[in-house]
């Protein structure tokens, strides 16, 4: 309709008038709501970035689920070991994002063949599919020149420093009349109970134990949130009937609630940052209040409304807060990935949802700081004519 | 300064005496807290008429014309246009009133700085109803400015600024033209234009209450009214002159340039 047409075209023309009317304010205002969407952006999109991350965080702390011997079995043997073909039933989880272990222990008289000192030790046979704890290196891929007849093994440092041994060190491993041996491929200190275990193949352990085929606990890490693990659990124990499976509340439930302090957090961040710039705004608003009394009361002598006089600076508002938002939010995405790098080590993930949340929040915020603008509203042409406040 | 020998305008309200008056003034109060600025002004306005309004600062002209433009309410009393009372206008009635019955032209312009001269009359054609370009160019054309479109305010000369003015306040077709000190701002030069272009607006049939303290602009109406203190003191539509003599009734000329009230009769008869 040309009418209305018309009047949307003066409306535009008035608009982009009010705008460049005065560019050094134009600049504060679209630099204050660009740094607020910018923030806002960033810690938004590393907010919904923080639950995968932690979720990828936490798999380095290692298993959520483990398989144990079921408890009647317990009760009859003081080593209780379920059946390694369990292992082979733990359905495969992408190996870059999770793993499982299959792991026999066993108590033994370790001997250094070169000083002949000897001490009892926790054995630890273990087999790997996927990455389930960094503590536990798979000797095959990282043995170096180190000479294969033997087998390898990791001996904690307590064990190390009762038995003096040092790295390429052979070490006597006997368990009643058996005997098997190992060399040392690397000394660690983890600080926990691995510093008094020897570390070695599964094979050479159950061999030692006399438990062929045996393992006494599977561990699996699963990757996802609290209830997937849940659910992997579940279906798992369906598969394997005569052993226990438990997910690792205490994994899942503190990454739960370091998610949601993080979340907490972010959230208070994000939303001090917008309270910030609505401040911001409304000082510019202020100004601009002040400044167009006599404008204002110019259109209302003329004829125009309160609502039509407002619904220009409102609109204003809302140009300005969606510019401020467009450009701002892009800067925030590109500050969360330096972001989520410096924190997690890990550039963060654009979202793309972000983004549009982010403009309709700066949006929100500019029409809120131009709260001082109702002033504007009540506004008599004679008394601003007559100079009076 | 020209002036212009006075066509005697009281013709028109003679000649149709019977024609109800555009504007009706009862009574009129205004108070500011303790101050009265307006202390029960009475007078009609006939359609087509011209009338300056003079007096003494802070005599109440201003505030006489804020209230009949619907800028500012009256304490008391009855004000009706084209019998419409507009004391009983609520806020909404009083903008519509203003945008399709009054044009206002104020002494400080009142143009909007960061519109261009034809974006300010056009703005006027935003809030009464819908824009039309060309007629505000052809507005702005009338009043000598054809070649100023889209200049700025600020790059208008006083002279210029006032036009736009009038300009706007003509574009709406108003029934009352209101203009407060038009020329107070303005050189000779410029002052002889503005006062050209009302002149022409008089002749069109256009009525104009027209608050001035300089009596040679006061010359040009065809009525003269002046407040003291917030009340009317002369209310005359007698000829002023070039040169003060006798009024027709024979008393001397007062020094104010014109006849009294009473007078009008006999100057008119």
């Amino acid at each position: 309709m040309p009418i209305a047409r018309n009047n949307r075209a003066m409306f535009a023309r008035v608009l982009r008038r009010l705008l460049f009317a005065n560019r050094g304010r134009l600049f504060v205002i679209l630099l204050a709501l660009s740094a607020g969407a910018a923030v806002s952006a960033a810690l938004l999109n590393v907010q919904t970035d923080a639950k995968r991350r932690l979720t990828a965080e936490f798999r380095s702390f290692g298993p959520n689920i483990v398989v144990t011997p079921r408890i009647s079995s317990l009760e009859n043997d003081a080593s209780p070991t379920l059946a390694e073909a369990n292992f082979d039933q733990v359905p495969n989880v992408p190996i870059n994002l999770g793993g499982k272990s299959g792991e026999l222990y066993a108590i033994a008289t370790v001997l250094n063949e070169r000083t002949g000192l000897g001490v009892q030790a926790v054995l630890l046979g273990a087999r790997f599919e996927g990455g389930v704890d960094p503590g536990l290196p798979r000797f095959e891929e990282f043995a170096g020149d180190l000479p294969r007849t033997d087998p390898f093994c990791v001996v904690g440092s307590k064990v190390a420093a009762a038995l003096s041994v040092h790295a390429r060190d052979k070490i006597l491993l006997r368990k009643d009349s058996r005997e098997e041996s190992c060399r040392v491929f690397m000394i660690w200190s983890t600080g926990d109970e691995r510093d008094s275990q020897i570390s070695t193949n599964l094979a050479l352990v159950q061999r030692l134990a006399v438990r062929p085929s045996q393992l006494s606990v599977i561990r699996i890490r699963v990757p996802g949130s609290a209830e997937s693990i849940e659910s992997y659990a579940a279906l798992l124990q369906q598969k394997i009937q005569d052993a226990e499976v438990r997910p690792l509340r205490q994994f899942s439930e503190a990454q739960a609630k370091i998610y949601s302090r993080i979340s907490g957090l972010l959230t208070a961040a994000t939303a001090l940052i917008l309270a910030l710039t609505i401040l911001c705004v409304m000082a510019a608003m202020t100004n601009i209040a002040a400044e167009r009394r006599n404008d204002v009361g110019m259109m209302k002598a003329i004829g125009g409304s309160a609502r039509s006089v407002l619904s220009l600076f409102l609109t204003e508002a809302v140009v300005l807060g969606f510019a401020g938002g467009l450009i701002g939010a892009a800067i925030g995405i590109v500050i969360s990935i330096w972001l989520g790098k410096a924190v997690f080590g890990v550039a963060a993930a654009p979202r793309l949802i972000v983004y549009p949340i982010s403009v309709a929040l700066t949006v929100l915020v500019a029409i809120l700081g131009a709260y001082p603008l109702r002033r504007l509203v009540n506004i008599r042409p004679a008394t601003v004519f007559r100079g009076e406040a | 300064m020209t002036t212009q020998p006075l066509v005697n305008p009281s013709a028109s309200i003679q000649a149709a005496p019977e024609m109800p008056p555009q504007v009706v003034l009862e009574n009129l109060v205004k108070e500011y807290g303790t101050l009265r600025a307006l202390g029960g002004v009475s007078f009609n306005i006939q359609a087509g008429e011209w009338i300056a309004l003079m007096g003494p600062s802070g005599s109440g002209k201003t505030t006489l014309i804020n209230i009949l433009g619907g800028l500012d309410t009256a304490t008391s009393g009855r004000v009706a246009v084209n019998g419409v009372d507009i004391t009983r206008l609520d806020e909404s009635e009083l903008v519509r009133y203003r945008a399709e019955k009054i044009g206002f032209v104020f002494q400080q312009f009142h143009l909007v700085p960061y519109l261009t001269a034809l974006e300010n009359v056009m703005l006027a054609q935003y809030f009464h109803s819908l824009t039309n370009e060309a007629q505000a160019v052809e507005a702005l054309k009338r009043v000598g400015l054809g070649d100023r479109l889209e200049h700025l305010p600020g790059k208008l000369s006083g002279g210029e600024q006032q036009r736009v003015a009038i300009a706007r306040a003509l574009i709406n077709q108003p029934k009352l033209i209101l203009a407060d000190e038009p020329t107070g701002n303005l050189d000779e030069a410029n002052e002889d234009i503005v006062i050209n272009i009302f002149r022409e607006l008089h002749q069109a049939g256009h009525t104009i209450l027209m608050v001035t303290h300089d009596v040679d602009i006061a010359r040009n109406a065809g009525r003269r009214i002046e407040l003291t203190h917030g009340h009317l003191t002369l209310d005359t539509t007698c000829a002023f002159l070039e040169t003060p003599k006798l009024c027709p009734h024979g008393k001397p000329f007062p020094s104010s340039g014109c006849c009294t009230t009473l007078d009008a009769k006999s100057c008119n008869s």
